[in-house]
């Protein structure tokens, strides 16, 4: 906190400069407007404009900022990392947080949210998601997703809309490793600060015996899995020589006059990494057996894994005991259809365990939940895609998680799992400025973003996109009249 | 101009099929060669204000004069051609045609094939599609291969009377090439590519200024002043720095000395070609965009550039609220060439189209203009082409009334006085 002083000092003078400043604000646009030319200047006032496109213009004008503070201020802060506070204030510079609590001095001329009634909440983090940065979103070749995002597409819109403001795509498994996937968060209207990371995780298959399969089973949305001992040496093999790399290095490192640096394959420096810790490792198991395998090969090579599915890790707890892991799971998700036989415990009729997260939270584990489906579209799934990424949280709950791991479920917890909790996933100083202003509590079934912003920027205010505009705050008032029209 | 003149700028060695050009053009050849006077409702002359009641005098496939009818008397020996309401356009220009015969090259986006010259790609079967644009208004096609990458420089063609069927290909810089194609879709391998292509023109435009430090790295500030390199070049001309024929187009580009058309579909392919556009602040290519690209308007007013649109709306994702792209550059003052939607010959329907963005709140003078003079300015022949003035080309468009009402019938489309499209001829 301290270190954060004299910036501090620097943001309130340069606040002040701004403040002096004699030219006047332009008018903030409100989305109630009607007015048509009077607002909008224009060199040729004597068109005939349809009101649509005059509702539309105001839809695009974001209001002029001219100080670089933004404060959001009586509201109620969800900050992940510590107890909620009441009538608190997140000041905002440029992009990052710069301070947050009560009674937090805001400097003249900034940008102030009121949030009187209203909860804050870190952007939610998508541990999966597709095509949330463009339709033709992938990697081949050279060719990075970063540099084809497109931040203009509704998917994105869409999943702002539902909270969401880091998504991480692309990645799928094999025996030998692979370095995939991108973490971007988004920005919509802009390519600044989308890309966060690309390659971010190593996707091994190693515990499966099962080709990977989309929601309500379905065709393989994967390879298969090994299914003998030589291919899961193959993930073993490579670790040793990702350790025996490690050692050659840091002899290396302790004594370069001594030889060479040592080099080694893409594959086996990918290990490396992982052994390193940095960057996370996927790895799917379902079954007690998948999990118990998996935690031998932790343990084994001290490697810190993500493992996904995990539905029977409420049931292998003594096992996991060995390794290092992180969960990134769906509370909705029953076993796996025929993957070996079952004991009895588990073959009971109704499937999903919610009592899964619980399981894994009282044990002491960092779990992330994720919908059935990566995608966001308004084609349907209700329920069960980006859209109603909060909802996983709350069936974590329903099943005995804390309140507070729910939230960090879809925040901290898979900031953590992703190596960016440094930048996001909390609210706290320093942090990236990327806030959810919500009308109720962030895991309220009823809430609904109101504002969002990323990287200190406002990318989505819901009363001016056509997604849930026509929904009001106060849903005891009936829908606006003709609202499928008005919107 | 002689019909031999005229057909010798064909590249192709067909003697006989000129001939028989020339001995057709002879007798056709009378009806430009002799003044013509048209007396219409209103002539849009795009450079002033439409004129009503107007003579257009016309002699030797050239404009002698343009005028109301009180101070323009019309000689006895003119040929005369009036009607009841009739409106008179220039022909109109595409800047950016695909199509044709001409194949789009390379389809990965990386590759420069900046020294293909299309000319001898025009096919006689393409000729055919030409006089099919005439029809639709176009008296001029800069006909390019469209697609990623470098793909190319263009040529002009303009229909002909169906007695002269053989191409025309204008030579209007010298080297029969009017502009050069390029195309981005945003990708890492693009983006490389683009920045090492515009990266050795630089290079080159920064050895020719600096001649005696060709291995210095750092550039130096962009002058944008291409006499004085050109000057300097000329001091100093034995150490001249090497020319890459796949390079030089895009100095050329550079130094404004060819016009050059880039084609950015998406509205996020101009965010991922900006920051390359910063690099290279001499690079400042005409921008072909899809309808999509509503969104660029400020950044594209940023840039300083003008662009090419087709006349389309487009309804905002997930809505039925629809943005009229072209309106939204109209409005912000960037000069604008409308096109038509479809590639060739699908360009029926583009005077409809026209008046729809009109209906939408363009002024008609600046929709005409985006049909006539700015595409002319674009390809850098304004003083010949896009507009009706005293010594410009006779390429006109007679309409039987307002061309911006779709009641009005294109009557008659002339190219340099010569009657290419008549619609009361039976077909």
């Amino acid at each position: 906190m301290k270190r954060l002083r004299v910036p501090f000092l620097v943001a309130i003078l340069i606040g002040c400069v701004t403040a002096l400043d004699p030219t006047p604000p332009a008018p903030e646009s409100k989305p109630g407007d009607t007015a048509t030319s009077e607002s909008r200047p224009s060199s040729r006032p004597r068109r005939r404009r349809a009101e649509s496109r005059a509702a539309e213009a105001k839809a695009e004008t974001r209001p002029a900022v001219d100080s670089p503070f933004t404060a959001i201020v009586d509201a109620t802060i969800w900050p992940v990392s510590g107890p909620p506070i009441r009538r608190g204030t997140v000041l905002v510079f440029e992009n990052r947080i710069l301070d947050v609590g009560r009674d937090i001095p805001v400097p003249e001329g900034a940008k102030i949210i009121d949030g009187k009634g209203k909860h804050v909440a870190p952007g939610f983090i998508a541990l999966r998601s597709l095509q949330t940065f463009g339709g033709g979103f992938m990697a081949r070749g050279e060719d990075s997703p970063g540099d084809q995002a497109d931040p203009y597409n509704i998917r994105m819109l869409m999943a702002l809309s539902a909270g969401i403001t880091t998504a991480f795509e692309g990645g799928s498994p094999s025996p030998t490793g692979n370095l995939a996937g991108f973490i971007g968060k988004h920005t919509y209207g802009t390519l600044d600060g989308l890309a966060v990371k690309d390659k971010a995780a190593l996707w091994v298959t190693y515990a499966s015996t099962e080709p990977l399969r989309g929601p309500f089973g379905g065709d393989p949305i994967g390879p298969a899995g090994p299914s003998d001992q030589s291919a899961k040496q193959t993930v073993r093999d490579l670790l040793k020589r990702a350790v025996e790399f490690r050692k050659a290095r840091a002899k290396f490192i302790a004594d370069p006059a001594g030889g060479k640096a040592p080099t080694a394959d893409e594959n086996v420096t990918a290990f490396a990494r992982a052994l390193d810790g940095e960057i996370p490792v996927f790895i799917r198991a379902s079954s007690r057996s998948e999990l118990a395998e998996l935690a031998r090969l932790s343990e084994e090579f001290n490697l810190p894994v993500i493992v996904t599915d995990a539905t029977e890790a409420w049931a292998s707890l003594p096992d996991l005991a060995r390794g290092r892991f992180m969960f990134m799971l769906n509370p909705r998700q029953r076993p796996s259809d025929g993957a070996e036989p079952r004991n009895r415990l588990m073959d009971e009729p109704t499937g999903w365990r919610p009592i899964n997260p619980a399981a894994l939270e009282k044990a002491g584990y960092t779990f992330a939940v994720q919908p059935l489906s990566p995608s966001i579209s308004t084609d349907g799934l209700p329920g069960r895609d980006l859209m109603a990424l909060p909802m996983e949280a709350c069936f974590a709950i329903r099943g005995g998680a804390s309140e507070e791991a729910g939230l960090a479920s879809i925040t901290l917890a898979a900031a953590k799992i992703l190596k960016i909790d440094d930048r996001v996933g909390s609210i706290d100083a320093g942090k990236d400025a990327d806030l959810l202003v919500m009308d109720r509590e962030p895991l309220d079934y009823r809430s609904f973003a109101e504002i969002v912003l990323v990287n200190g920027k406002v990318v989505y205010e819901k009363d001016k996109v056509s997604l849930f505009n026509h929904v009001p705050t106060d849903r005891s008032t009936p829908l606006r009249g003709n609202w499928w029209r008005d919107r | 101009m002689t019909p031999i003149a005229m057909a010798s700028v064909s590249e192709r060695p067909m003697t006989l099929r000129i001939l028989a050009a020339a001995a057709l053009l002879a007798f056709v050849g009378f009806a430009q060669d002799r003044l013509t006077a048209i007396r219409v409702a209103r002539a849009w002359t795009v450079t002033g204000k439409p004129i009503d009641d107007a003579v257009v005098l016309i002699e030797g496939g050239r404009i002698v004069k343009v005028g109301a009818a009180s101070e323009t008397p019309i000689p006895e020996m003119a040929d005369v051609l009036e009607g009841a309401g009739w409106h008179l356009t220039p022909g109109f220009i595409h800047p950016y045609a695909s199509g044709f015969g001409i194949s789009s090259g390379d389809l990965g986006g990386t590759t420069s094939a900046a020294d293909r010259q299309v000319s001898g790609d025009v096919k006689p079967q393409s000729w055919d599609v030409i006089a099919a644009a005439a029809k639709a208004g176009f008296t001029r096609l800069n006909l390019l291969p469209i697609n990623g990458g470098v793909t190319g420089q263009g040529v002009f063609v303009a229909p002909a009377a169906k007695a002269d069927r053989d191409p025309r290909v204008e030579d209007i810089l010298g080297a029969g090439s009017t502009s050069l194609a390029m195309g981005f879709d945003p990708k890492t391998s693009t983006k490389k590519f683009f920045r090492e292509i515009l990266g050795k023109a630089q290079k080159y435009r920064d050895d020719l200024a600096n001649p005696k430090k060709p291995s210095k790295s750092e550039s130096k500030p962009e002058s944008g002043d291409s006499k004085s390199s050109e000057s300097k070049a000329s001091e100093s001309k034995p150490s001249e720095p090497s020319k890459d024929p796949k390079v030089m187009p895009l100095v050329d580009v550079m130094e404004k000395r060819l016009p050059g058309f880039l084609g950015i579909r998406a509205p996020h392919g101009l965010l991922h070609f900006q920051p390359i556009m910063k690099e290279f602040p001499a690079f400042r290519p005409i921008l072909c965009l899809g309808p999509e690209c509503w969104r660029s308007v400020e950044l594209v007013k940023e840039l300083g550039v003008p662009v090419v649109l087709t006349t389309g709306s487009v309804l905002k994702a997930d809505t039925d609220i629809e943005i009229p792209t072209p309106v939204r550059f109209f409005d912000a003052g960037i000069p604008v060439a409308l096109i038509p939607e479809n590639p060739a010959p699908g360009f029926t329907g583009f005077a409809f189209h026209l008046s729809e963005v009109v209906r939408r709140g363009v002024s008609r003078d600046d929709v005409l203009r985006s049909v006539t003079m700015v595409p002319a300015e674009m390809l850098g022949v304004q003083k010949d082409i896009g507009a009706l003035g005293a010594g410009m080309s006779a390429d006109l468009l007679l309409w039987s009334g307002d061309p911006f009402v779709p009641s009005s019938k294109l009557l008659r489309v002339m190219v340099r006085g010569t009657t290419v499209h008549d619609a009361t001829e039976a077909p």
